[in-house]
């Protein structure tokens, strides 16, 4: 996200996602920095095989007996679900003054699933509905959207309150980009933590100056942080962010995926 | 005969105070004295009116008399009053009753705030939440004094909570206990989920999310085989996946089915975390409340209850602010509908400040003012209500005390005297709705728990509604078993009257007037005697007292005095009588300018002046009417005009057939009366009632028949019964002043006067310028006991008593009498001469032609 103006937002909903309250929170990124909205809803390709299938049941939790699941039924939930999230769309779109589309993705959760979709950042909605209790099933989105080629933002957790915006700069990244993303997603009340993997007094002295261009009227703090990983998930941990903002090519390093698989804030990966 | 004619002070007063039955007067000036009477002769003056001799009130002005506790003359009513008291059993409430005016309420005031100051002071009541069944909220009873520290101490319990329990539920040991309790269950589902993930995996199946549930799906290199994929597998491999697939299936079964179960038991011990949090901060608050009110087991009851349901319902204090805030509601009107509403004390009644037992006026006794209220509060658009909203009636207030209310109002407000009565039969206050008590409506309300009921009810009435309610209504006579009947008039005896100076010093104390001389006491004692139509007695109506005091204080006022004195009472008096004497002053004029006919002067036959009595509201005057009579032959009748076109009233028609009983009893004993007499008050354009003109009538229908006239300067009043004696009438006063004011106008002769029972002497308290007209010899008051006596007055003619054949001498009235009726039989026995042609008249007494 070289330009640091957002003009179009994407945001990508599953059968197992809390449609509401996804299209409510990527309507008011929209709004706030006047960006369009534009509404994906994402059939998974393997519940249509499995519909298929001779055996295919599904099982339901206020039933708890196995009932048989067809492709006509998988039809049916599918087509109320887009129009569930379409009518969302438009009625948060007109109450706060946007422009807004939709569309409809079927497709097996791979990296090149949500390719086409044209946004300056695609929200994926990566908390799934709880099954039972607190108990999740994992989300297929999650995992698709790490290999989006934009900037994405990956929400993990329910809205929370203002918090820290936790931007990690690792050696290789492009730290401009990630440092003005993360500058951008933060909200007036936040606290802004920038971590640096390795990084020495003078990386801390340019970043500070890079910040200050940047103009930030926030507090920013500057911290140079460990290289071990796993210390940085205990620290990250420990931090409780709202947002861990980190560059998206380093999440092809099976250590930052590791990070990713093991902290439960929300995430920007940019790009 | 002699005539007292001093009131000590030298003035030119006429003083007596009593008339004895013999004819005698008594004057208690201290100079013995007795005045005598004879029938058919004038009155002395000093009877006409008995003023109060000032002279015998020792005292200058009533500042210098002690107070009067209670009334003069009432104790009648005194003593049921205290016996209604008294008695502490059920039924035994006091019904007052007596005219208007006469003290009621001020006596029943000053009974029962000296008795309620000697009774120990009633329990506080409240209504507090009944937990088990909110709709039957539960009364506490409470002493003196500890009904509002409960409550203060319950709201101060209430808002503590609402910091201390949040506070409690932020703390850290708090959160971690409940986070170690969400991780334990959370890893239950995780457990359970993952390890049938595991096995699924093992199998190359996967657990996938539909969008209302889970299903499990044979997989390859992570995604679900295509289904013609999987159709060209060998058969073997597809039992084995459709096998795989199906006894995972059961297994997830089993784990759903366990789910609910695992919910149910994390809530629970969520739930009891909270109970353990919550009850640490209740029990701690509220062992204060215990503390103070260890005494009071029904209180502690209470605090157990309430401690139970905080520990239940810990939540409210956590969601409160979340409530408030989503309603959009105004603080105040949040605060009202906040849940823990049902921890608060409603205090019914607070007799903190009652000294002794209360005593309580109700003004407006409806159903709902004498029970209590349930009111309502609109909640968005719906109307709610609680404990909170159960509001005290007068008998709750009044419970331990006593209840006063005016019976009229009781019977004329809505339900009040079915619900009085309900509430006496029972024993208890039910709060309930009007609409609930007519089934008017169905929806769900308050049934608060009754409240016992021990007080005394004081109803305060005319006489009429008590006869009425003893007659008609069966209840009352049970609920009401003390009679206290009020006297609207007192004897006027020496004691009496120094009482009655008290009485009115007490009175104008109250009313903080100027003190009263001794003469302005004389003045109103008289006009005492006056209001109550008897000089041997005084009005007990204060309240005409206490106004004519306030009036004739007014007049001091303008005039800068410091004493009220005979002048002031004498010009309320007056004024008082000029305020309402209008239409008395339109009737004299009209006399005056002979529109309507009274002669004064003169001699008619078959004429003579009647009295009557108007009363317009309070206000009643005499006046005058010329009752005429014409005799013709007839067949004995006495025809009342009046009665004729429906003008006379019952009582009038009685007098006028006495007429005829008394006619045919003494002239009619040897044959018929064969005459027809009609009889009418001239010039009188509304009904009469009352037989006080009866003697007057006779009297004109004797000079009628023996066409003998009658002098027109006097005029009459008095009933007769049928041996011609004459008998007292009302209103004698009134009525002699009535011709009096006439003759005044036109020319006082002394030949004019007024003829009256003799029965009615006593009652004389004229106008003082009547009397004074009398004792300069320029009008006459005559009584009498006979008609003979009145006709002789009347007629100048002697009446003649009869020999032993019954006949009365020449040239006496009843002789003529007798006379003419003989001339009327014979007449009426002799045949009809027959005319050729001429028409036979109608009826068989013959001739119609007027007499």
């Amino acid at each position: 996200m070289n330009d640091p103006k957002v003009r179009r937002i994407a945001i990508a909903c599953d059968a197992a996602c809390d449609i509401r309250v996804a299209v409510g929170e990527a309507a008011a990124l929209a709004e706030r920095w006047k960006a369009s909205l534009h509404g994906v809803f994402f059939e998974d390709e393997n519940l249509h095989r499995l519909a298929a299938l001779p055996f295919g049941r599904q099982m339901t939790l206020s039933s708890a007996v196995s009932e048989s699941f067809s492709s006509a039924e998988l039809e049916k939930l599918s087509s109320a679900l887009s129009a569930s999230m379409r009518r969302e769309l438009s009625e948060v779109a007109a109450q706060r003054g946007l422009e807004w589309s939709f569309g409809v993705v079927r497709d097996l959760p791979s990296a090149t699933a949500l390719a086409e979709i044209e946004a300056d950042i695609l929200v994926v909605d990566a908390a799934p509905r709880p099954f039972s209790g607190s108990w999740r099933p994992h989300s297929s989105l999650g995992a698709l959207s790490e290999g989006h080629a934009r900037t994405t933002l990956i929400r993990r957790q329910k809205p929370t309150k203002p918090g820290t915006v936790l931007i990690l700069l690792g050696e290789q990244a492009d730290r401009e980009n990630a440092l003005a993303s993360g500058l951008l997603m933060a909200g007036s009340e936040d606290e802004i933590l920038v971590l640096v993997r390795g990084g020495s007094p003078e990386d801390i002295s340019s970043l500070k100056e890079l910040a200050a261009r940047l103009g930030f009227p926030g507090k920013i703090r500057f911290e140079v942080t460990t290289r071990d990983n796993s210390s940085l998930v205990r620290q990250i941990e420990g931090l409780k962010p709202v947002l861990l903002v980190l560059d998206g090519r380093e999440v092809a390093d099976p250590a930052r995926r590791d990070l990713l698989a093991n902290t439960q804030c929300d995430v920007l990966l940019v790009r | 005969m002699s005539v007292e004619r001093t009131d000590g002070k030298g003035e030119p007063r006429l003083a007596a105070d009593s008339v004895k039955p013999s004819g005698e007067l008594a004057v208690s000036s201290g100079q013995a004295a007795s005045v005598e009477w004879s029938a058919a002769q004038p009155l002395p003056p000093a009877i006409l009116r008995r003023c109060c001799n000032s002279g015998d009130l020792a005292f200058a002005t009533t500042d210098e008399l002690p107070e009067l506790a209670g009334l003069v003359g009432q104790e009648r009513a005194v003593d049921a009053i205290q016996l209604g008291i008294a008695m502490h059993r059920r039924g035994f409430n006091i019904f007052a009753f007596g005219p208007g005016g006469t003290g009621k309420h001020t006596l029943i005031q000053d009974l029962l705030e000296r008795q309620a100051a000697a009774e120990p002071t009633p329990p506080d009541w409240c209504y507090v939440n009944n937990f088990a069944d909110p709709r039957r909220p539960r009364c506490l009873k409470l002493p003196t004094g500890r009904a509002v520290p409960l409550r203060d101490a319950m709201k101060r319990l209430v808002t503590e909570l609402r910091v201390a329990l949040p506070a409690a539920f932020e703390r850290e040991e708090y959160r971690a206990r409940r986070e170690v309790i969400d991780q334990q269950f959370k890893h239950r589902h995780e457990e359970a989920f993952g390890a049938l993930q595991k096995k699924a995996e093992e199998k190359s199946v996967a657990l996938l999310r539909t969008p209302v549930g889970l299903a499990l799906a044979p997989v390859r290199k992570g995604e679900v085989i295509p289904p013609d994929e999987f159709n060209k597998l060998p058969a073997p491999e597809r039992q084995r996946v459709t096998a795989d697939i199906e006894a995972l299936q059961t297994e997830l079964e089993a784990v759903i089915r366990r789910i609910p179960e695992w919910e149910r038991e994390h809530r629970e011990v969520v739930r009891q975390l909270n109970r353990d949090t919550t009850a640490v901060v209740v029990s701690h608050l509220l062992q204060e409340i215990r503390t103070a009110f260890a005494d009071l087991p029904e209180v502690l009851t209470h605090l157990d209850q309430v401690e139970h349901d905080i520990l239940e319902h810990a939540d409210d204090f956590m969601t409160e602010g979340r409530t408030e805030g989503a309603a959009g509601v105004p603080a105040a009107a949040a605060d009202e509908t906040a849940p823990f509403r049902r921890y608060q004390v409603n205090v019914l009644v607070d007799n903190t400040s009652c000294k002794g037992a209360p005593i309580v006026y109700e003004d407006h006794p409806t159903h709902q003012n004498l029970v209590g209220r349930i009111e309502h509060i609109a909640r968005f658009g719906t109307l709610m209500t609680d404990f909170n909203l159960v509001v005290a009636g007068a008998l709750h207030k009044a419970n331990g005390g006593y209840l006063v209310v005016d019976a009229r109002r009781v019977l004329t407000a809505n339900f009040g005297w079915e619900s009085l009565k309900q509430a006496l039969r029972s024993g208890e206050i039910r709060t309930v709705s009007l609409e609930q008590l007519l089934s008017l409506a169905s929806t769900v309300s308050l049934d608060p728990e009754p409240i016992p009921l021990d007080l005394k009810v004081v109803l305060v009435g005319p006489p009429l509604l008590y006869y009425l309610l003893s007659e008609l209504d069966p209840d009352f006579v049970e609920h009401f078993k003390i009679a206290a009947e009020f006297d609207d008039r007192i004897d006027r005896t020496p004691e009496n009257i120094g009482l009655y100076a008290r009485l009115i010093a007490s009175a104008a104390r109250r009313a903080k007037l100027h003190p009263l001389d001794r003469g302005a006491v004389a003045r109103v004692i008289d006009e005492a005697a006056r209001m109550s139509g008897d000089a041997a007695k005084l009005s007990a109506q204060l309240r005409n007292l206490t106004d004519l005091l306030q009036e004739a204080d007014h007049l001091v006022g303008t005039k800068g005095g410091a004493v009220i004195g005979t002048a002031e009472v004498e010009a309320a008096v007056s004024a008082r009588r000029r305020r309402s004497d209008r239409i008395y002053r339109r009737l004299q004029e009209e006399i005056a300018r002979n529109t309507l006919r009274i002669e004064t002067d003169g001699e008619r036959v078959g004429q003579v002046n009647g009295l009557s009595v108007i009363s317009l509201g309070a206000v009643s005057f005499g006046h005058p009417s010329r009752i005429t009579a014409r005799v013709r032959l007839g067949k004995g009748e006495v025809i009342d005009i009046e009665r004729e076109v429906a003008l006379g009233g019952p009582i009038h028609s009685k007098g006028v057939m006495i007429l005829a009983g008394f006619l045919g009893g003494r002239f009619g004993r040897e044959g018929p009366l064969s005459l027809t007499v009609s009889l009418v008050f001239e010039q009188s354009y509304g009904g009469v009632e009352g037989d006080s003109a009866s003697a007057a009538e006779l009297f004109t229908l004797l000079s009628a028949l023996s066409e003998t006239p009658i002098r027109q300067s006097f005029a009459v009043t008095g009933s007769i019964d049928q041996h011609g004696r004459i008998q007292a009438i009302g209103g004698v006063n009134e009525k002699i002043e009535g011709f009096f004011d006439v003759c005044k106008t036109r020319g006082l002769t002394g030949a004019q006067g007024v003829l009256i029972p003799a029965s009615n002497v006593q009652h004389l308290m004229l106008r003082q310028d009547v009397a004074e007209a009398a004792l300069a010899g320029r009008f006459r008051v005559i009584p009498i006991e006979t008609v003979d006596q009145g006709m002789e007055l009347l007629t100048g003619l002697s009446s003649g008593t009869p020999d032993q054949a019954g006949q009365y001498p020449e040239s006496t009235l009843n002789r003529r009498v007798a006379v003419r009726l003989a001339t009327l039989a014979r007449r009426a026995a002799a045949p009809v001469p027959s005319r050729p042609g001429s028409r036979r008249r109608r009826g068989s007494g013959g001739k119609q032609t007027d007499e």
